[in-house]
């Protein structure tokens, strides 16, 4: 008979027989199976698991550094005002990192697929949101990060110099992160598929991407009846 | 018992996995994370239930991490199909290489539901494997043969 010809039921006996073929051929292997686990382990989240390790990294050196900037400049309100809201946002670095670094800690590959499937989606769902308000940040936090360099660098005060600079760049990047926020919520209206696409693409890269696609694949095939 | 269920391993990762050396890769990831998840497992539950789901999980991220990698997944089935034993007949060489063709045309989760129906596994456990009811699990498997019928039908 070819194998052209194979019937349905027939497919569980090849199947079986492959079975039996790769055990032989990887009877072998069983001790280096043993000795390099871990090895490999989570090689898709690696990108996403150093990317927040490094996100922590900077979230200690602003948090030290926000830290050490308000209690060295502590007779000026201005001054420390800039040096905590360094010292928030690198705490609030370091929390982002930490929460997603716990996730894929967490990560149980003994759920049920399309439990963990989803539950990867979500993760890099949230990481790439959590990742775009880190940026979006920077509308605002730019004028307190440029304050504290020069003062560290220079013993320059920008607030007292140029506080105009302060009243226009916040009255600029208030209005950007809202036009920024503005822009992604009307992109992502249902009628603009291509705009929302593109947009996200270009803010999130192929991470969220990714995680929507596979999300719409796994309603997709739970939906299938 | 991760031992005596090796087979599970090997399996799932020749229908995830192009060329040798890809499929000993995802073998070893597929390992690495059963060692790791072990002291987890529930010794009331089904053993091989527990081993599929991080099997089949581990392997359908690696296509997926391969699929972004590469874009566009490219079919080839000289990649997928396994070296010739010395042993294997032309016909049973060509049956393995027409289940290998059709377990490649499958979508990750599609494939996941032809593996375990190849594996004669039961609805219920095939439900609890990939997280589905077993009335749908009924529905897809009926599709999923249909499909099947069609395929070899060509």
């Amino acid at each position: 008979m070819s194998a052209l010809t194979m019937e349905l039921d027939e497919l569980k006996q090849v199947w079986q027989e492959l079975g039996r073929k790769l055990d032989r051929q990887h009877r072998s292997e069983r001790l280096r199976l043993r000795e390099e686990r871990g090895r490999r382990l989570r090689s898709g989240l690696r990108p996403l698991v150093w990317g927040q390790a490094l996100q922590m990294a900077a979230g200690v050196l602003l948090t030290v550094w926000g830290a050490l900037f308000w209690s060295a400049h502590a007779q000026a309100a201005h001054l420390i005002a800039f040096g905590l809201i360094l010292q928030c946002y690198g705490i609030a670095l370091i929390g982002c990192g930490a929460w997603v670094q716990a996730r894929v800690a967490a990560i149980d590959y003994a759920a049920p697929v399309l439990t963990l499937q989803r539950r990867l989606a979500d993760l890099r769902t949230a990481y790439v949101r959590g990742g775009l308000g880190v940026g979006l940040a920077w509308w605002l936090l730019w004028m307190p990060v440029l304050a504290a360099i020069l003062m560290s660098l220079f013993g320059a005060d920008l607030y007292r110099n140029a506080p105009a600079l302060f009243a226009i760049g916040g009255a600029v990047g208030a209005a950007g992160l809202l036009a920024s926020l503005g822009f992604l919520h009307w992109s992502r209206q249902p009628q603009r598929p291509r705009l929302a696409k593109a947009v996200e693409d270009g803010v999130s890269g192929v991470s969220l991407r990714r995680a929507q696609a596979l999300l719409e694949e796994i309603e997709r095939f739970e939906r299938e009846e | 018992m991760l031992e005596a269920h090796r087979g599970i391993v090997y399996k799932v990762a020749a229908g995830y996995a192009r060329g040798e050396d890809e499929r000993a890769d995802l073998a070893q990831d597929i390992a690495a994370q059963l060692w790791r998840a072990f002291p987890g497992y529930d010794p009331q539950r089904s053993f091989s239930t527990w081993m599929y789901r991080i099997a089949l999980n581990v392997a359908i991220s690696h296509l997926r991490e391969r699929s972004r990698r590469h874009d566009a997944l490219a079919l080839d089935e000289d990649l997928h199909a396994l070296p010739a034993d010395d042993g294997d007949s032309a016909e049973t060489a060509q049956r393995l290489q027409l289940l290998q063709r059709l377990i490649a045309q499958q979508p990750p989760l599609d494939r996941a539901l032809l593996l375990l129906y190849l594996e004669d596994r039961g609805h219920r456990e095939i439900a609890e494997v990939l997280g589905l009811s077993e009335s749908n699990v009924a529905t897809k498997i009926g599709r999923l043969k249909q499909r099947l019928r069609a395929a070899l039908a060509d």
